[in-house]
């Protein structure tokens, strides 16, 4: 069974790998998702119901693909729009291929997911409709229009006249077609694009502050929860809550004002500096994209040192592993950032980036630096650690080996969801820091209501936050032994 | 050696300090959204794309800033002609002017701009005067001819020939690519490019959501050094020596002392508009100086001013703003349709009061529509009612206003003259109308305190005054889109309480009160309907001159003053901060303040 399971593995990430790269031509591509699926499905043997899901699968796939391509309009096949069959087919696929145990589970809750985001989407929708007016009132100041009739042009351009069933399945039939729309607020430009020049620098700028927060957090808590009761542990908890429930405007404008304005360590606003910027050849997002990539190589290099250090014996070994290939990325990308002409350009970004780092990590570390703090004091009562103590391990070791590391669980949890949050960025935050990303967007886009760009963010999110959740379960079935699915 | 080496440091300094690139920081709240003009006239009308780029762009006439019409790529202000079926305007071109690529302006593109609106059926307010003509006609390389089928002389001039040209050898591709697309409105709108105007100035860079620059692309500036010359008798000259090109205007003629010189730069090699995502950050910039002004339309709030005020090297200027507050009565509804209710509600509304003492001197109070600053439209003689009145006066005016239209109380309301503190001695209860029923409670909508203060706390203020008298006004506080709804789109309301930003030239009377733009179609939300006002809107249309649209708009004001389908309430002034020691304005008091000038891009000079 395990063999078969990794055959499955494998022709898929060899059909990623195909589509990715584009190794065969697009026809060949095409062919290649199904043949994969009938090869799956006759090495399991016939059964019904998975007959029926590839016969399902197939029949959506090539009716989409078809049309999508221009091949052949089957238009009266397409369910909701060619996108939308491509979509189906992938869950009626999951039903055709046999799966067990965790690879159920992930089949399953995918399918929840769907459903759940047709409802959130629904939702969405009809948040908006209930606001009172349109994105046309600002047109009627006659300083922009002039001439009612041309109000009524773009009343008709906008569709803000349509009835809420017609609003309702242009809202449904944006989202079945992965396009989210048209923006009114950035009229003709496509949501898509806008949320994907916006997203790099809110990700950028949470991902950071999220994992600074967290850091600091565990450690914090798990050190005060090993002494409570003590000084440290008082302090801490106070310094943290008054943080953590500080009005965050206020707050942000005294850091601003402090280390910017004052002290002039960092810069005023913004993630670049116009003067800094002006001759150069790159454009900040194509910065911004590396340094995430750069991110993401380390973290690759961080894993995957963990994972040889799991099969290595002495502790020396294992730290060599981790530190080697955390190294080699490191010295990698320290010559790549030297050599691609962007590293001027880069380190702007992180001078920019450093101040609201601070701030949202002084301002984040105690939630998480509480829930480590609760999870230890349980933990510590546990026989297994009095277990160790009684072994004569260093203090040390105790905590951060044998208590740590079980009451980092729920913390993964909310650092996982944590992570989707941060695409939707901090309203907050990024309009104090004049960032402008995902939250500054959907707060404007809000205010003018321009309902296809603020649904789109929201949408976009909660995409985002469902597989988040999924992420998190699966991880839970790998850090934790007692849960199997 | 030594004395050597401190002259080459010293001539090395003077070279640095003479080539040092002369860089000007604006502050905007908001990313542009376009650079195609299209758009940018069209859907994209957002006010950072006005300000960040309108100005490079030409169009046939313009606007002085004492208001009157000047040429701008024309070379004189045409006449409006009956030819036949037609009204024509025949406009001559000036012949020095290029685009910032160097191509010259010529009648091709003033043909292509006004063609290509009407055939492409381009969306958007400001593109409106461009469908009024029937026919746009090339004479010549520099005389261009309008044919209009009626004479709507306010909105050829204010509006068809004041519209924005674009450039042809630029768009005229793009044009015809869009034209074999299903949506080329839409094609087109879409198209990312930055093309060519008339100003040395062009966008040389957008980094989204950070900042947008604006450099020198053009060495040999057609413009540069173009002086406009104001007189103190109202003439005007554009004199350009480097040209040649020279205009005088007619009525008056220049003559006495010269108040103003504005010369065309530009004087600065970049201008930079760095994005700020909130207000409190602006401000903190332009104390320490990363940038010199924030051409913001809503100008410095109460708490910003206070910030800045005695601040080294800021020079804070006011100037009056252009438009107003009021409330709007429901003329379809009763007792909203009694004109001696209107007035009775007017004359208990002590503007003076609410300007002065409630406000603290942050309103200025009006009598009309058109703000006293903008003095060519304005009617001085009008009067609102009650005005020089004390409150005992007003309850007793508006007390004998309803009582003369039939209306009658339960309990009769009773005013004491000689307590002005405090003239009520019994409130009015149960006002009945003429035909005996009791008055039903009328809701006055106004937006909330924190979107307004200012109209928040007048509302009140209304709401108390009638109910002293017995008049059932009810102040509903509520959400700005709430207000617009039920008034522009609903049409289902008493009385509300909204503020309009207008234009110069008063053309927005036609919107508001002409009996056709009733709401919800129009904007007329009173659904005011009176032929004689309407026959007046019709003549100032097609006024043959400005002399006599100006009279037809003074008369205008009285009938409004009379019938009050609005109760115009009071204005702001305009506050604006900028770096003097940074930065110098070739003026400073102007209608709606620098702002309304986008901060001066191409006469905008470095201090230090």
């Amino acid at each position: 069974m395990r063999k078969k399971v990794l055959l499955i593995l494998i022709l898929l990430v060899l059909t990623v790998i195909i589509a990715s790269f584009k190794v065969l031509n697009e026809f060949l591509i095409y062919l290649w998702i199904p043949l994969v699926g009938i090869m799956v499905f006759l090495l399991f043997g016939v059964d019904i119901p998975r007959l029926m899901g590839l016969i399902v699968a197939l029949a959506t796939y090539y009716t989409g693909v078809l049309n999508l391509t221009g091949v052949l309009n089957l238009k009266f096949f397409t369910l909701f729009s060619p996108r939308f069959n491509i979509l189906v087919s992938a869950i009626a696929y999951m039903y055709a291929l046999p799966m067990y145990g965790l690879l159920k589970f992930i089949r399953s809750r995918i399918l929840q997911i769907f459903v759940m985001l047709v409802i959130y989407v629904t939702i969405v929708f009809f948040i908006f409709l209930a606001m009172p007016g349109d994105y046309t009132t600002k047109f009627l100041d006659p300083k922009i229009v002039k001439n009612p009739e041309m109000y009524e042009r773009l009343r008709q351009l906008f569709g803000v006249d349509d009835p809420w069933y017609i609003k309702y399945y242009k809202h449904m039939r944006n989202f079945f077609n992965l396009e989210l729309g048209i923006s009114f607020m950035e009229y003709p430009r496509p949501v898509w694009n806008i949320i994907a020049e916006r997203l790099p620098r809110t990700v950028f700028l949470f991902v950071l502050s999220t994992l600074s927060s967290f850091t600091l957090g565990f450690n914090v808590g798990k050190r005060i929860a090993w002494k409570r009761g003590g000084f440290t542990d008082k302090a801490a908890t106070v310094v943290g809550i008054v943080f953590w429930t500080i009005f965050t405007p206020l707050f942000m404008l005294i850091m601003i004002w402090l280390f910017s304005s004052s002290l002039g360590l960092f810069p005023l606003t913004g993630f670049i500096e116009p003067n800094k910027w002006h001759n150069s050849p790159f454009t900040a997002q194509s910065v911004f994209l590396r340094l995430l990539m750069s991110g993401l190589i380390l973290v690759t290099a961080w894993v995957a040192g963990i994972a040889v250090a799991s099969r290595l014996r002495t502790l020396r070994a294992k730290k060599a592993a981790v530190y080697g290939f955390l190294s080699v990325a490191v010295v990698g990308l320290v010559i790549y950032w030297t050599m691609n002409g962007m590293g001027y350009y880069a380190l702007d970004i992180v001078h920019h980036v450093i101040l609201p780092v601070i701030s949202l990590t002084i301002l984040g570390f105690a939630g998480s630096m509480l829930v480590m703090r609760d999870t230890m004091l349980e933990i510590i009562r546990e026989d297994y650690i009095t277990t160790a103590r009684a072994k004569g391990l260093p203090d040390s070791a105790v905590r951060d080996k044998h208590a740590a590391r079980t009451a980092l669980l729920p913390l993964i949890t909310s650092f996982v969801i944590g992570l989707a949050f941060t695409l939707s960025g901090g309203i907050i935050t990024e309009t104090m820091f004049s960032w402008k990303g995902m939250g500054w967007t959907l707060l404007n886009a809000t205010v003018l209501q321009d309902t296809p760009l603020a649904s789109g963010c929201l949408i976009f999110t909660g995409i985002f936050v469902l597989f988040a959740h999924l992420i998190a379960d699966i991880l839970y079935a790998f850090l934790d032994p007692r849960i199997r699915y | 050696m030594r004395k050597l080496l401190l002259v080459i440091l010293l001539v090395a300094g003077l070279l640095a300090v003479g080539y040092a690139e002369k860089v000007v920081n604006y502050g905007i709240y908001e990313d542009i959204t376009t650079t195609n003009l299209w758009n940018i006239i069209g859907p994209g009308a957002t006010t950072w794309n006005f300000t960040v780029q309108l100005w490079k762009w030409g169009s046939l006439l313009g606007m002085n800033k004492d208001g009157m019409v000047t040429p701008g790529l024309a070379a004189d202000v045409p006449e409006l002609v009956k030819e036949g079926d037609y009204w024509t305007v025949t406009v001559p071109l000036r012949k020095d002017v290029k685009w910032s690529d160097g191509v010259p302006f010529t009648a091709d593109d003033v043909v292509f701009t006004y063609n290509t609106v009407k055939e492409l059926k381009i969306p958007g307010g400001n593109w409106s005067g461009a469908y009024e003509p029937e026919k746009v006609e090339k004479i010549d390389d520099y005389t261009v001819k309008f044919y209009f089928k009626e004479k709507k002389t306010m909105t050829i001039f204010f509006d068809t020939l004041m519209t924005a040209i674009a450039p042809k050898h630029f768009w005229e591709p793009l044009v015809e690519e869009a034209k074999k697309k299903p949506d080329p409105a839409q094609w087109l709108l879409q198209q990312e490019t930055v093309e060519p105007g008339v100003a040395a100035l062009n966008i040389t860079r957008w980094e989204k959501g950070a900042f947008i620059e604006a450099s020198r692309v053009v060495d040999d500036y057609w413009a540069e050094g173009e002086k406009g010359i104001y007189y103190e008798n109202g003439g005007y000259v554009i004199d350009n020596p480097k040209t040649g090109f020279h205009w005088e205007s007619k009525n008056p003629k220049p003559e006495g002392k010269v108040k103003l010189v504005v010369e065309t730069g530009p004087f600065i090699d970049r201008l930079v508009w760095r994005i700020f995502g909130n207000r409190p950050a602006s401000i903190q910039a332009l104390l320490s100086g990363d940038i010199s002004f924030i051409p913001n339309p809503l100008g410095l709030t109460a708490g910003e001013l206070q910030q800045v005020q005695g601040q080294p090297g800021i020079e804070i200027v006011t100037n009056p703003a252009l438009g107003f507050r009021y409330i709007a009565f429901n003329l379809r509804k009763y007792p909203m349709n009694v004109k001696e209710f209107r007035q009775a509600i007017a004359a208990l509304i002590d503007r003076d009061y609410i300007c002065n003492r409630v406000l603290q001197g942050k309103a200025i109070p009006l009598s009309t529509p058109v703000p006293p600053a903008n003095s060519f439209w304005y009617n001085p003689n009008i009067k609102t009612l009650g005005e020089g009145m004390n409150r005992a006066e007003r309850y007793q005016l508006a007390i004998d206003l309803l009582k003369k239209a039939g209306f009658s109380w339960l309990v009769p309301p009773k005013i004491d003259p000689s307590k002005p503190a405090n003239p009520v001695v019994r409130k009015g209860k149960g006002l009945r109308g003429p035909d005996g029923k009791l008055v039903p409670t009328i809701t006055l909508l106004a937006p909330s305190g924190e979107y307004d203060p200012m109209r928040a706390t007048t509302a009140i203020y209304i709401e108390q005054w009638a109910n002293d008298i017995g008049i059932p006004i009810e102040a509903k506080l509520t959400d700005f889109n709430e207000i617009v709804d039920k008034a522009f789109i609903q049409v289902d309301f008493d009385i509300y309480m909204l503020g309009w930003g207008i234009g110069r030239v008063p053309t927005y009377f036609k919107s508001f009160w002409y009996s056709k733009e009733a709401a919800p179609q129009g904007y007329n939300t009173p659904g005011y309907n009176n032929p004689e006002f309407d026959a007046l809107i019709d003549e100032f249309e097609r006024a043959d001159n400005f002399e006599q649209a100006r009279e037809v708009i003074m008369e205008a004001q009285e009938l409004l003053a009379e019938d009050l389908p609005y109760v115009v309430l009071f204005t702001t002034p305009l506050y604006e901060a900028y770096r003097a020691d940074q930065i110098q304005f070739p003026f400073t008091d102007a209608l709606d303040g620098i702002q309304n000038y986008y901060g001066f891009p191409e006469s905008v000079k470095l201090v230090k």
